[in-house]
């Protein structure tokens, strides 16, 4: 694939405090039009790459190339078309919303008329002139999502932005993230140590785990890649088990449930038959497909996830 | 860009800012009125001039005054961006990373020159109304300001320095209070201790090497503050 394609990319970026690799040669590519889900658990490195894709701290490897530009040489260039919000929002308690916003327009120039127009989209318009120290958690964190639109943005990069918010702001918040791409044809990229944040809104995954990418592609792929088990409830699990093993098939047991990988249908229809010809009484026989947070706490194994 | 940036730079600035920059030198003056009105047959016996003693008067401890100004002032500049993390969100609009100090020094500067003109405005209100004419050395009082402005240009630079490369603004703060406090006995110090410059030992108006000591280690102080700055990483 033509790399001209990519709206960014990085290639082996690295990152050293003090002597620990904190991202180890991330590789990360990003289309136009995409909302891309960055997932790890805490600690993983997402805000140390992000602070990288913005050119706040330099990497001991590797290179960004943002809209075919490389970032260490044109900066300020690309920094024009990209709006953020990395880990808590930041704003000045002592001014209002608006004023917090305006501070940000003087530099962005852009019209007047967008500080309005960012303070509607997230629903901020009555708390405009109310001074941000008496903002809740939830609209401040709003308010920095504003800053990160002023620009008008061809890409939007935001490092946990539901951190923090009540579940009904945070499905708002993910329904405006998922139009972005659509009205204002931007492009996304989204961290969070929540598979479920990123589940419904993003159309490609990134895993990182201590440091590095473990997994990269469509969100589709990661679902396929959902293993599925089967389950027999049966009265002597112990028979069971020594029956299946004589069919090469190996068994864990939970209760009188014995548990085993998918089988296909002729396997499971003869499975079956062996385990009644041999006197036992089968209750029940079930599925079970991994959900994709099993999926990532598995790929993620070892990592603290809260 | 520079205009963006202090215009913005100046709608986030703390009201403190502005009350220090009023009362300090106000508040010298202040006392050098109740020094005076308290002994004045005395006061006046001690020098044929009336206008120059009382410029030499209010200067005694204006260098310790300016010192504790600029080190609150910095550090309340400094506060306004390390309180809520929002350097992180400066630095990543498309200025560059100099501008975004430079900004902030021009707005310091300008705060102490207008704190040091001030001073000698009140200076003057208060030579007139214990009636020493109204041929005001103004020309005097500027030399006295600003000399005594250019000597403490290492310590804006210094303050500056601590306080926006450090979240804590106890460093910061710790220093420059100590640093005021030093000037006030740094009169038998060596020449080339930055603690006597401002205390314009060879007189308030004489032009001596003491004000060019300031000058040249505040730029380099400068120049080595603002590398230092722009270049760091910016996590947080
Ligand atoms: N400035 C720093 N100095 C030293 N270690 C750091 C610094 N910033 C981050 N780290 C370490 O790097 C690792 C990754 O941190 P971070 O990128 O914040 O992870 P995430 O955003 O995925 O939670 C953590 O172990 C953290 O302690
Ligand atoms: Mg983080």
């Amino acid at each position: 694939m033509g790399n001209q394609t990519y709206l960014l990319e990085t290639n082996g970026l690295t990152k050293t405090y003090k002597g620990a690799k904190v991202v180890n040669g991330l590789s990360l590519q990003l289309e136009e039009g995409e909302i891309y889900g960055f997932l790890g658990p805490n600690g993983a490195g997402k805000t140390t790459t992000i602070r990288m894709l913005l050119g706040l701290i330099k990497p001991a490897k590797g290179r960004v190339t943002v809209f075919g530009k490389d970032l260490s040489k044109e900066r300020i260039t690309i920094l024009k078309q990209i709006g953020s919000l990395v880990e808590s929002p930041s704003y000045y308690p002592h001014l209002t919303g608006k004023d917090n916003l305006e501070t940000l327009r003087k530099i962005l120039q852009v019209p007047k008329s967008r500080i309005a127009e960012v303070l509607e989209m997230v629903r901020l318009t009555k708390m405009a002139d109310r001074k941000v120290k008496e903002y809740s958690l939830g609209m401040k964190q709003r308010l920095g999502l504003a800053a990160s639109l002023l620009g008008s943005p061809k890409l939007l990069i935001l490092d946990e932005p539901t951190n923090g918010l009540d579940p009904a702001g945070m499905i708002y918040i993910r329904e405006l993230i998922k139009q972005l791409p659509v009205k204002y044809g931007m492009t996304v990229l989204l961290s969070s140590h929540l598979l479920s944040e990123i589940d419904q809104v993003a159309t490609k995954v990134g895993i990182i785990a201590k440091g590095e990418m473990i997994f990269q592609d469509q969100i589709d792929v990661l679902r396929e890649k959902a293993s599925r088990k089967l389950h027999v409830q049966m009265n002597d699990w112990e028979t069971g088990q020594k029956v299946l093993s004589r069919h090469g098939i190996e068994t864990a047991r939970h209760d009188n449930w014995l548990t085993m990988p998918n089988q296909p249908d002729g396997k499971i229809a003869e499975i079956v038959k062996e385990l009644v010809y041999s006197g036992l009484d089968i209750y029940r026989v079930s599925e079970e497909i991994a959900s994709l947070e099993d999926i990532f706490l598995n790929l993620t194994k070892g990592e603290e996830t809260l | 860009m520079m205009r963006a940036l202090i215009q913005s730079d100046l709608m986030k600035v703390k009201k403190m800012v502005w009350v220090m920059m009023i009362a300090f030198p106000a508040g010298l003056v202040g006392l050098q009125a109740v020094n005076y009105s308290l002994r004045l047959d005395h006061l006046l016996g001690l020098h044929d001039d009336y206008w120059y003693f009382l410029l030499e008067n209010v200067h005694i401890f204006w260098p310790t005054i300016l010192v504790l100004t600029l080190t609150l002032i910095i550090s309340l500049f400094a506060s306004v961006e390390h309180e809520t993390h929002t350097w992180t969100k400066l630095f990543s609009l498309p200025v560059n990373n100099g501008k975004i100090y430079l900004s902030k020094l021009a707005i310091i500067l300008t705060v102490l020159i207008v704190s040091s003109v001030l001073f000698v405005i009140f200076s003057m209100i208060l030579g007139l109304s214990l009636g020493f004419g109204s041929d005001l050395p103004l020309m005097a009082a500027s030399q006295m300001s600003l000399y005594t402005f250019i000597a403490v240009l290492p310590f804006v630079f210094i303050q500056f320095w601590l306080s926006m490369g450090f979240t804590n603004q106890g460093i910061a703060l710790t220093t420059g209070i100590a640093n005021a406090v030093f000037i006030m006995y740094a009169v038998d110090m060596p020449t080339w201790l930055p603690w006597r410059w401002p205390l314009l030992l060879e007189g308030i108006t004489t032009i001596a090497p003491d004000i060019f000591y300031g000058l040249g280690t505040g730029v380099v102080l400068t120049v080595i503050s603002l590398i230092h700055l722009t270049r760091k990483d910016v996590t947080a």
